[in-house]
């Protein structure tokens, strides 16, 4: 019983421990696992590959890389021997290389693996590998087996041949190529470096930088190294250093940070390179060129030669001297390129002529002139030289700076041309002046000579009552047609010293249209043109002037109505379009030529200014409609297809942004207040003498017929030359009194024609010009013309009757005195 | 080619030791000259047979091949477990009374003494984690527990063999004759899988190339002539002997009843890195066998064995229990010298050789 409780607890103790190596088991598989997994990460993780083999050198291990290398599967290598797996080359004799990881298996030793080893993976790709083998030992020192590491030095390869090639160039370069520390301390020196600064290496470095560098350019080095602190680079950086031997030489220099694998700046790379040779050149050129320079420029003329075909074939030393162009562009046909663009093409054709043509050459154009920098005039000049054979050996020539002399005269033209227009500004602002002072005259003297000489004849006491009316409206009518002139006359001149003025209010615009419109309807009514008027009702205000506006309306209206026949038509529309509205004044009348167009607003300017015209007025109505429309910030056009046929004058005025009802102003309309009597005591002075009044205004003729008839004259009158010239050949007058300014044709004219028929008929009948033209020059004109006297409008009743007395009472005249 | 041969271990002592040390402590320094002596000769007459490689015939293991490396320790008892021997008689075991576990000496201290004289390969032979295992008793232990103590066996056996090898013993032989013996006590093979384990982590602990130096042998536990574990069938045990991490086998045969039986099992279980060290001597049966005989059973296990995978030894040590003087020293070499003629007679025919 006894044993069998002892085999009992001899199995319960089994079976405990049972338990506990259990646990062991799987504290050691876990431990295993981790010590696994650790190798398998370490290895992973590691950038070289790693074979491990056992005592046979058969594969029991390979990590990633070593798979990526070989191509071989570590599943796949496992327990293959590792020759079959590693297999490697000699790179330049191509002969397999011994295993390291072998040699080391049976040496016991670390093996490396020699140099220029390539490793054939599996598909045959060839990599340069560095590597070593280790044999594994045991606790006892035993070799198990050997571990190999090997990898890929492909990169390091390159790396290490463009290091050997960066230190090849380092080493061959003729520049001094120099390293130093953030001290100033040098740390390496080429072989340039020797030659430039006369150092060897082994005497520069370790040596303070400042040693190279002469004492009065001491201050330099703290102030490179403070950029190169910064990280910034300098660049050919022109100075003087100092060779071993003391000689100073001029050196470019490029001095460059050198930055460690973190990036910290820890020193200076500088190159430096001997520029004394050039710096010498480059004086020495300098000083050649500007010897040159100041040569051409006081000989302003350039020797030139080129080869038989036109090119420069060797360098023009005298041409890059004074264009500036070097050797490579000026050489062959490149000398073009210092012409001016403009006469480029023009020299070369005249070039190419006379090289073609074995001619001499002569050119003048702009050419680039260094020294100043701009284009100069110049001429230039060639001649072929020959050949005994007679062929052009080359051609010689020379350019003549003329340019101050082109200069002059260019001045010289242009200060002609603007004192020619200058002159001609200035005469005809002359011409103007007087054209328009004759105007104003005349439109003056014109009504002043109705209501003069009405006034004589009312004063007189001799006209019935008909008569007196009929004097009276026409004093009245004539006031204020001056009135309406003085009006316009002062308005330019508040428009020429700035002082017009607009009282502007929102304002409809149709009211004020249609007051106009009712000043002028019976003016219409009495000439027959029909007045039609058209307003949209939807126009909507502006902001306007009311009595301007309707002067502005009044204006383009009376215009229109006096320049259109009767039976004709003025219209006048107004409509809204957009943000504005506009206001057409057209008319079926005589029409504006298309030359004048552009000036119908301009003052003083009227399409017929001569004496001849058919309408009176002085030419400012337009230029102050343009100027009222204006100042409402609006426009105004014209338009006229031609003469004959309408014109239509636009009005575009702003609307309001707001709709604000309109303020109703009357407007006044320019007229003279008062009225002038005039006192006439008429006589029989005139008694049985016929005299024939040729006046285009009846105004005038009624007037001057009242007068002379008063005075005891037979009267004809005549409205216009024809009429006058058709009285004198058939009736004879003794005296003829005859407007000047008379449409079709004036009065000049119809004493020309009238004295040319009086010589031939052998009559001389006394002429009296009556006229508003009352410049000096008029009566000039007028006595030239076969006038005997020059009388200006207004005249008065009895000094006229008197100057035809004593017309009558003249002696014939010459040619009828003659033989 | 020359099939190979090795002992198992053990010759029985000169008498004169044996007296010494059953009055004395095997400890005794003054046993030292005896030892030594013993050691010389035991070494000059296995060289005399012929043998290829030898041991020491474990002349100063003072007990026995289970014991030798605890013994005297101050933690243990007398009173482990009795192993008990068809013949009558009981073994009993040392048991461990408090922690930690450590050896009192190693194996390679005998393989020290050895080297200096052998002049052929020596083998050492160790004991096994598992039958020492059995030292913890079936309470938890204070303060030290079972898996601790299974912990400080594992680092000691590992100690003791790798200094086995490394001062060059030819191979180490771990001695698993509880193998069959866990079988007989719990013969749902639980016993034996947990020595197995137990043993397997040792070894893993080892590496391939070491392995094929380490070797395991079973037997049925020999004792003055009789086993402890003879009547357990080998079906039982060699399926999972051969999970044991190790390139060697030395497998008790000549002492069986029915060796095609055994061998038939070793064939169909085996593999192919494993070597198969059958015995072809019995130490048990005081018969000498003669190299006939002995060529005879190698060419009997070279119908199941592959020539390169076999190999011939003894089915035990000749004194695993070193007061054993069933069989004299002389018979063991007699024996021993049979082995290794009959290997080589074997060879010959099998080798051409």
């Amino acid at each position: 019983m006894a044993e069998d409780n002892e085999e009992e607890r001899l199995r319960s103790v089994a079976l405990q421990n049972a338990q506990s190596i259990l646990l062991a088991r799987r504290r050691a598989e876990e431990a295993l696992r981790k010590q696994s997994e650790w190798l398998r990460v370490t290895l992973a993780s590691i950038g070289d590959a790693v074979i491990s083999t056992d005592v046979e050198g058969r594969v029991t291990l390979m990590n990633g890389v070593a798979e990526s290398l070989t191509g071989w599967a570590e599943s796949e290598a496992m327990g293959r021997p590792l020759e079959e797996i590693f297999q490697i080359i000699n790179e330049q004799g191509r002969q397999p290389v011994d295993s390291p990881a072998l040699r080391a298996l049976s040496e016991g030793a670390v093996v490396g693996l020699a140099n220029h080893t390539l490793l054939i993976a599996r598909d045959g790709t060839e990599r340069p590998i560095d590597d070593s083998a280790a044999p594994i030992r045991d606790d006892e020192g035993q070799v198990v087996g050997v571990v190999l590491v090997f990898h890929d030095i492909t990169g390091r390869r390159q790396a290490e041949q463009a290091r050997a090639h960066l230190a090849a160039i380092v080493e061959s370069s003729d520049d001094a190529i120099v390293s130093k520390s953030l001290q100033g301390v040098i740390t390496s020196w080429n072989i340039g470096a020797e030659k430039v600064f006369g150092y060897t290496a082994a005497e520069a470095i370790g040596q303070p930088i400042t040693m190279l560098i002469p004492s009065g350019h001491i201050a330099e080095e703290p102030v490179i190294l403070d950029r190169i602190r910064r990280g910034e680079t300098v660049d050919h950086y022109e100075t003087v250093r100092r060779r071993k031997d003391g000689t100073l030489i001029n050196i470019s220099l490029t001095v460059s940070p050198i930055r460690d694998e973190a990036g910290n700046i820890i020193g200076a790379s500088k190159i430096a390179r001997d520029i004394t040779d050039r710096r010498q050149a480059q004086e020495a050129l300098r000083m050649s060129e500007e010897r040159y320079r100041s040569l051409t420029s006081i000989l302003a003329s350039v020797v030139w030669t080129t080869d038989a075909e036109g090119a420069f074939v060797v360098p023009q030393r005298e041409w890059q001297a004074f264009t500036g162009q070097t050797w490579e562009e000026h050489r062959g046909w490149g000398w073009a390129k210092a012409i001016h663009p403009e006469d480029r093409e023009r020299v070369l054709a005249m070039w190419r002529l006379a090289v073609e043509g074995r001619s001499y050459y002569e050119a003048e154009a702009r050419i680039r002139h260094a020294a100043s920098g701009k284009y100069h005039y110049y001429v230039a000049r060639a001649v072929p030289l020959f050949n005994a054979d007679g062929s052009i050996r080359e051609w010689i020539g020379n350019i003549l700076d003329i340019h101050e002399q082109k200069e002059a005269e260019a001045e010289r033209e242009r200060l002609l041309a603007a004192e020619r227009v200058a002159r001609s500004a200035a005469e005809a602002a002359s011409r103007a002046k007087d054209e328009f002072l004759a105007t104003v005259s005349h439109e003056l003297r014109t009504p002043l000579n109705a209501m003069l000489g009405w006034a004589r004849l009312l004063s007189g006491g001799r006209l019935d009552g008909e008569e007196a009316a009929r004097g009276l409206k026409s004093i009245e009518q004539n006031a204020k047609a001056q009135a309406q002139l003085i009006e316009d006359l002062l308005d330019v001149s508040r428009i020429i010293s700035g002082k017009f003025r607009l009282k502007a209010q929102p304002l409809e615009v149709a009211p004020v249209i249609e007051a106009a419109v009712d000043s002028v309807r019976p003016t219409a009514d009495a000439k027959g043109v029909k007045l039609q008027v058209v307003l949209d009702p939807d126009a909507r205000p502006v902001s306007g002037d009311a009595g301007r506006l309707q002067q502005v309306v009044w204006n383009l209206l009376a215009n229109a109505i006096k320049f259109t026949p009767k039976g004709g038509r003025v219209q006048v529309r107004l409509m809204r379009v957009n943000s504005q509205i506009e206001l057409e004044v057209s008319d079926t009348g005589q029409g504006i030529a298309r030359e004048f167009l552009p000036y119908v607003f301009d003052r003083f300017r009227q399409a017929d200014g001569t004496t001849s015209r058919i309408h009176g007025g002085l030419g400012l109505g337009l230029a102050i409609v343009r100027h009222i429309v204006e100042l409402h910030g609006g426009s105004v056009a014209v338009d006229s297809p031609g003469i004959d046929k309408g014109a239509t004058f636009t009005i575009r005025l702003p609307l309001m942004v707001t709709h604000v009802k309109s303020r109703s102003e009357e407007r006044v309309h320019p007229r003279v207040d008062g009225e002038v009597a005039l006192q006439f005591q008429p006589s029989m002075m005139l008694e049985g003498v016929k005299v024939l009044i040729v006046d285009d205004e009846p105004e005038s003729l009624l007037l001057l017929s009242t007068v002379l008839t008063q005075s005891g004259a037979y009267i004809k009158s005549a409205s216009s030359a024809d009429e006058g010239f058709a009285q004198v050949k058939e009736w004879r007058p003794d005296v003829i009194v005859s407007d000047i300014g008379m449409p079709g044709e004036d009065g000049y004219s119809f004493m020309k024609r009238a004295r040319a028929w009086m010589r031939e008929a052998g009559t001389w009948i006394p002429a009296v010009a009556l006229t508003a033209y009352a410049r000096a020059e008029d009566r000039m004109k007028a006595l030239a013309s076969g006038y005997q006297i020059h009388v200006p409008k207004p005249v008065e009743p009895a000094e006229l009757i008197t100057v035809l007395i004593s017309l009558v009472d003249r002696p014939p005249a010459p040619w009828k005195a003659a033989p | 080619m020359m099939i190979p041969t090795e002992p198992i271990g053990s010759i029985p002592r000169p008498l004169a030791l044996i007296e010494a040390v059953a009055t004395r402590d095997g400890t005794d320094p003054t046993l030292e000259p005896l030892y030594e002596d013993a050691t010389r000769d035991t070494i000059e007459r296995f060289e005399a047979t012929g043998s290829p490689v030898i041991t020491d015939g474990e002349q100063r293991k003072y007990h026995n091949f289970w014991t030798y490396c605890v013994h005297g320790l101050p933690n243990t008892a007398p009173d482990g477990f009795r192993i008990p021997f068809t013949a009558g008689h009981t073994r009993r075991m040392l048991r461990l009374t408090e922690g930690p576990f450590r050896y009192k000496r190693h194996a390679d201290s005998y393989l020290d003494t050895a080297m200096r004289y052998a002049h052929v390969p020596v083998k050492q032979a160790v004991i096994s984690p598992s039958a020492l295992s059995l030292m913890y008793p079936s309470e938890e232990m204070p303060g030290y527990s079972r898996e601790r103590f299974i912990d400080d066996l594992l680092h000691e056996h590992e100690t003791e063999v790798r200094a086995c090898l490394r001062k060059g013993a030819h191979k180490v032989q771990i001695d698993f004759t509880e193998g069959r013996l866990a079988v007989k006590i719990d013969p749902s093979g639980n016993l034996l899988h947990s020595f197995i384990d137990l043993n397997n982590l040792a070894l893993s602990r080892f590496s391939a190339e070491d392995r094929k130096r380490i070797g395991v042998h079973t037997c049925p536990g020999g004792d003055r002539d009789s086993t402890h574990s003879a009547d357990v069938d080998y079906a039982q045990l060699l399926p999972s002997l051969f999970e044991l991490m190790v390139g060697n086998f030395y497998i008790a045969l000549a002492g069986e009843k029915d060796r095609a039986h055994v061998l038939k099992i070793i064939r169909d279980h085996m593999k192919a890195d494993q070597m198969i060290f059958v015995g072809v001597i019995a130490p048990i049966d005081p018969r000498v066998e003669t190299p006939e005989e002995v060529r005879d059973r190698v060419l009997e296990a070279a119908q199941y064995i592959p020539v390169g995978q076999l190999g011939t030894t003894d089915d035990c040590g000749f004194s695993p229990f070193c007061d054993d003087t069933s069989t004299t020293r002389d018979t063991a070499f007699e024996k021993i010298e049979a082995r290794v003629q009959g290997t080589a007679l074997a060879s010959k025919i099998l080798g051409g050789d």
